[in-house]
């Protein structure tokens, strides 16, 4: 047979009236097949291959010889589903009468769904379009409990396509996802999308931490709990993009050398700017555009690897802020400029080389785009929120031992939460136990002042752009907020804000976050959320959220959290590695377990010791001092090497008789900071600082303080690799051999040639082990996939 | 004369409008609205016909962040617990603007002085003493003279309290007689403190006072020495004063074409403030309504006797040539009358700062106390003077600074002081 000729009056008046009905037509045209079959016009297995010959002759037509290789699944199955359309149209209009066919169409819109069996036969979930399997999906909810049940796994399995074509195909995804999602839910995301194709990890990541909030927090919660007016580009879209610009090209970047990656990077950049979206996109956009009015917006990735479960990628891909103030056409310039630089950055270096690293290279990483209005208010001429941050359910920067981890730990900054996301240099976001939010490891008011946020991350309404500015340049003395975030430098201490008569200048101001910690129900909730969120991820997470204080000036002011994102806790995931089991005795340099931190040190090559004896017998305070100099020289000389630090006592103490007296500037290239404790060390045995003289410096560039207590069975300090080995030291300070006896520079290899130290520090064990590793063995990297 | 106005509430409201104003934060402005301390007891007095009448005393002690509270004892017989909160209250307010280093505190007795002899009088202010000397002293709460009340009082009072502790200690009170511990100045001191500011507000108001006219209500101690001092030190006329007649029991209008002479009606006036109305119609003085001073033609008006006078209703009987109203009394003017003087750019010197001269003169007292040395009258006004021009000046820059009317700057000042010391003193 070949197929019916268009002209044929039967076939297309059918063909047009269900034109008519886009959506239901797939349905109406499922039960003309059943028509068909009942009548015995053609069976079901007759239909289905004369389908798929005409399928592949339909294939020949169009060039292609091999029906399966030279085209995608996806293709196929559309080829097919097209032709079965055309078959049934056919079919119908030659041997059942044309009354027939109203009658189908009027009860569709009726939607007399009188039989369960019916329904449950008539279609098959994993080939049909999304609109029948929403529409088969409410009948099913809108059934009588009996009914129900019984399409109940029917119900799951059209969620689960859903969930896996609208959302992500990750599995351990899905897994939880379906016990969560309504059927509504799928149908609002869908709803604020463009594209077909998935909305990616970061979109599915925020959605089902606050869709499981909704359902399991109490009531307190989920008043609070909001997530932004949120919009997502299907994931789709870029190869449409990529495509039409002629980009397709680069799909293979993932699989070149790491250095072709790098310097192949900045021209993909380029074409990506230079590339441009096809018309029916730019019209979404401007719809877009037009709906949501002039407010900011963030343009995120969320692509379909990124915050899925086992897997992170914090910080691979780029956002890019769109302030939303120009002409239409300026604004249209800007958010679509800023989704082509999201797109580009799929193809990044550090993401692709990050894939490599994580066994994830063959995946077809796509990019789906999510947009959203930034959550904020304007305060003069710029825009941003009360504060925002990180939060992560396990805490793992513990600087005291009264501090639970699992109550959680959160990176706050006032404005946008860039600054808490990043690392950046120079500037400090507040750190918030949430097991004890006002404790802080800086003692002084000096210090707290020091280690406060001095710059602040907004949106410039009247220049239109996202930028960086002093604290003082933004804060004036009379923001609303004052008293939740900032205390008052009166010289000695801090006082909080009283009143707005304030003398003095904004440079006063310190922001501590802490009357917005004691007098708002914030820490409680976010410690309340994460744990939710690690108990139904079974897994800890980390979230990035803004906030709002509603009701500034009321004696019991109530707080709105903004849920931006949850993924699992990328800190655990990526420094999750196990301390070997059975480590020769001779191979470990120390063992611990005094509040140790979650991480790992590899390749460690040099030890920079202090030796306690050497140290305590230097005989003057400024001989010690001279020995801290020192150490500053040697952490300068030693950059770029992979060392730690080793010493008695408190390092960073304003007093020499409790440890080495220096400064963070000092230290800044280890990567540990290691402090020796016990009845032979110093003056009445100093406790170890754990870093809080300058702990801050630590968290931001991920040095490790650790505390080793000698007098403990356990402990293990290999006296032999730290004292009979050859001192280093003149090696890098030839004039210093007066310290010879008190500061030594430990070679690893000179101890046992060919290995290098791994430091592993495993916080939920609370042990940590520096131990001798051959260098040719990489302590594989943990991970939960597969 | 009733009071119509809850003054405890008013004064909480106004409190709390600063407060909003001052963007202060609620839980200390939650400390701040009531009282930190209320006392309430009974007094019994054996009458000189040998019964016994019970007397109920108040003591409110507001807020003693900045030193021990202050404030008058009154004699009255509308005097409530709201009322005397309210007077504590400002009188923290009052010490702070002032710039002294008190609390504010207020007492009182609902009883007309004048239906006790002078032996029943002594009786009820020991006794009042006897309840109370646990919870005042010279370094706890200082009472002292107000409505109804005299230093003859203040020196019985004086005396129970050293009686009771066991040693002279003439710092528990002030307004004591002047030779039994008091102060020189002290009977001028509010009177005068008003005209003190009176004269800075007409320097910046560029008025010439000796082309001035005032009109003052009340004829007690302190509108006493402010009509004596508008004429005698500033130059200007008085056009009348009102008081409250005790043989009548209603208040009238004394006025006299030309303008008053306050010594004169000072000669004819009792102890309670009642002008002998025979003498001044003899002397040529005109006897007119109780409100017929709100609506005279002047520059200057001073309300200096009780709560609530100028209110929504009386405001507008106000003349438009009326540029300045000092508040020598406390709390004379109703929030609504205050927004029709700020409608009308009427410059407003409020009671806390207008009045504070008394109590400025009694903190005098206690300083000369402490050091057991007197100061002559001279001195005591001068510093006065620099006291209350400093305070004038420091609300007016406030008021400036902030672009707000002179009661808020006040309030601002002020609050601002005693929040600043409760922080001090880790209250906060």
């Amino acid at each position: 047979m070949t197929l019916p000729q268009a002209s044929t009056d039967r076939v297309l008046n059918i063909y047009l009236t269900l034109a008519q009905y886009p959506v239901l037509s797939t349905r109406i045209r499922a039960r003309m097949r059943k028509e068909l079959f009942a009548r015995g016009v053609i069976t079901p297995q007759r239909f289905e291959s004369e389908a798929r010959e005409q399928a592949i002759r339909s294939q020949a037509r169009e060039g292609l010889h091999d029906p399966f290789g030279q085209e995608t699944q996806s293709i196929w199955e559309l080829r097919l589903t097209r032709l079965r359309d055309h078959l049934t149209d056919f079919y119908f209009a030659y041997n059942l009468p044309y009354e027939l066919f109203d009658q189908i169409i009027r009860e569709t819109l009726q939607e007399r769904i009188s039989d369960v069996d019916e329904l449950l036969v008539s279609f098959n979930p994993e080939l049909a379009p999304q609109d029948m399997l929403f529409e088969q999906a409410f009948a099913i909810e809108k059934m009588s409990p009996e009914e129900r049940q019984k399409a109940e796994a029917r119900l799951q399995e059209i969620k689960v396509v859903l969930i896996r074509t609208i959302i992500s195909d990750q599995l351990a995804y899905i897994k939880i996802a379906k016990e969560w999602f309504g059927v509504a839910d799928l149908l609002e995301i869908r709803r604020r999308k463009i594209g077909q194709g998935k909305i990616g990890g970061k979109a599915a990541g925020m959605l089902l931490a606050a869709r499981i909030l909704s359902q399991v927090a109490d009531e307190d919660i989920r008043n609070c709990l909001r997530i932004p007016e949120s919009y997502f580009l299907g994931a789709d879209l870029m190869y449409t993009f990529m495509a039409s610009n002629q980009l397709l090209p680069w799909g293979d970047q993932k699989y070149k050398h790491e250095e072709l990656i790098r310097a192949e990077y900045p021209q993909i950049v380029n074409e990506f700017l230079q590339g441009e979206f096809p018309a029916d996109i730019l019209q979404e956009l401007r719809h877009l555009l037009d709906h949501i009015g002039p407010k900011p917006l963030i343009v995120r990735s969320s692509s379909l690897l990124e915050d899925n479960l086992g897997t992170s990628f914090a910080g691979k891909y780029d956002s890019v802020f769109v302030p939303n103030q120009g002409t239409p056409e300026e604004n249209m310039q800007s958010l679509s400029r800023a989704i082509r630089i999201v797109y580009a950055s799929a193809l990044n270096p550090d993401a692709l080389l990050y894939r490599r690293a994580r066994g994830l290279q063959d995946y077809d990483e796509r990019m789906a785009i999510l947009i959203q209005v930034v959550e904020g208010e304007q305060y003069d001429n710029y825009y941003f929120p009360h504060g925002a941050g990180v939060g992560f359910s396990r805490n793992l920067y513990r600087w005291s031992p009264q501090i639970q981890r699992e109550d959680g730990f959160l990176r706050l900054v006032w404005g946008l939460g860039t600054r808490a996301v990043e690392r950046v240099g120079h500037d400090y976001p507040r750190l918030v136990a949430l097991s004890h939010p006002l404790l802080r490891p800086e003692a002084t008011p000096k210090e707290i002042r020091r280690y406060s946020q001095q710059y602040v991350d907004v949106i410039d309404l009247a220049a239109n752009e996202f930028t960086t500015l002093p604290v003082p340049e933004v804060m004036g003395l009379d923001y609303p907020l004052l008293r939740y975030l900032v205390h008052k430098d009166r010289g000695g201490y801090l006082a909080p804000v009283r009143t707005s008569v304030l003398d003095g200048t904004p440079e006063d101001l310190v922001i501590t976050f802490d009357e917005f910690l004691r007098r708002t129900p914030f820490a409680e909730r976010m410690r309340t959320i994460l744990r939710l969120l690690e108990t139904h991820y079974q897994t800890p997470v980390d979230t990035e959220f803004t906030l709002r204080i509603l009701n500034p000036r009321d004696l019991h002011p109530e707080v709105e959290i903004c849920l931006l994102q949850c993924r699992p806790q990328s800190h655990f995931q990526e420094t999750q590695v196990e301390i070997p089991r059975n480590l020769p005795e001779d191979d470990i340099v120390i063992s611990t377990h005094w509040m140790v931190p979650q991480g790992h040190v590899s390749d460690i090559r040099y030890v920079l010791f202090v030796t306690p004896e050497g140290y305590y017998r230097l005989p003057t305070p400024s001989a010690r001092a001279d020995l801290g100099r020192a150490v500053g020289r040697l952490n300068k000389a030693l950059a770029g090497k992979d060392f730690i630090c080793v010493g008695p006592g408190r390092w960073g103490t304003n007093n020499p008789d409790l440890g080495v007296h220096i400064g963070y500037g000092d230290i800044y290239n280890t990567r540990a900071l290691i402090e020796l404790s016990g009845r032979d060390i110093g003056v009445g045995a100093p406790e170890p600082s754990f870093g809080t003289h300058f702990f801050q410096d630590l968290v931001e560039a991920q040095i490790y303080p650790l505390g080793v207590f000698l007098d403990d069975e356990e402990t293990v300090f290999n006296r032999p690799f730290f004292y009979q080995t050859p001192n280093h030291l003149l090696d890098y300070l030839p004039n210093e051999s007066q310290l010879m006896d008190s500061l030594r520079l430990i070679q690893v290899s000179d101890f046992l040639p060919g290995h290098h130290l791994e430091l592993i520090m495993d916080e939920r064990k609370n042990k940590a082990v520096a131990f001798l590793e051959p260098d040719a063995h990489q302590i594989g990297l943990h991970s939960d996939e597969g | 004369m009733e009071i119509t106005v809850n003054a405890f509430q008013m004064a909480q409201a106004q409190f709390d409008r600063v407060a909003g104003l001052l963007n202060l934060d609620p839980q200390v402005a939650e400390m701040l609205r009531w009282p930190m301390r209320e006392f309430k007891f009974m007094i019994p007095v054996r009458m000189d016909d040998g019964s016994i009448r019970t007397f109920f005393g108040y003591r409110v002690q507001h807020n003693d962040a900045r030193g021990p509270s202050k404030g008058g004892i009154r004699f009255h017989p509308a005097e409530t617990l709201d009322t005397v909160r309210a007077l504590a209250m400002w009188m923290t307010w009052k010490c702070a603007v002032a710039d002294i280093p008190l609390g504010g505190g207020k007492g009182g007795v609902p009883v007309d002085p004048a239906t006790l002899s002078t032996s029943e009088k002594e009786r009820l202010v020991r006794g009042w003493v006897d309840q109370m000397w646990r919870n005042i002293g010279p370094r706890q709460d200082v009472p002292a003279p107000d409505v109804g009340t005299t230093p003859q009082m203040m020196g019985w009072m004086m005396d129970q309290y050293s009686k009771l502790v066991g040693h002279y200690s003439p710092g528990v009170i002030t307004g004591k007689p002047v030779g039994g511990g008091g102060s020189l100045g002290r009977t001028e001191a509010t009177g005068f403190g008003v005209i003190y500011t009176v004269r800075e507000a007409m320097k910046h108001l560029k008025l010439d006072p000796e082309n001035s006219w005032a009109a003052l209500q009340g004829f007690g101690n302190v509108s006493q020495y402010a009509a004596i001092g508008f004429v005698d030190l500033l130059g200007g006329k008085v056009a009348c004063v009102s008081y409250w007649d005790r043989d009548d029991r209603m208040a009238y209008t004394v006025s006299k074409a030309g303008g008053i002479d306050p010594h004169y009606l000072q000669s004819i006036t009792d102890q309670y403030g009642t002008i002998d109305k025979d003498k001044a119609i003899q002397a040529g003085y005109t006897i007119e309504d109780a409100d017929a001073w709100i609506e005279k033609d002047v520059d200057v008006l001073i309300p200096g006797a009780l709560e609530g006078q100028i209110n929504a209703e009386s405001v507008l009987k106000v003349s438009d040539r009326v540029k300045l109203v000092a508040e020598g009394a406390n709390g004379p003017t109703t929030p609504e009358a205050d927004e029709v003087f700020k409608r009308n750019r009427v410059f407003v010197i409020p009671d806390f700062l207008c009045n504070a001269g008394g109590v400025t003169t009694s903190y005098f007292e206690g300083v000369q106390n402490d050091m057991n040395y007197y100061w002559t009258k001279t001195e005591v006004l001068e510093r006065l003077d620099t006291k209350m021009t400093q305070a004038f000046e420091d609300v007016r820059e406030m008021a400036e600074r902030h672009g707000v009317f002179m009661r808020d700057a006040a309030y601002m000042v002020a609050i601002n002081k005693v929040v600043q010391a409760m922080e001090l003193r880790g209250w906060i």
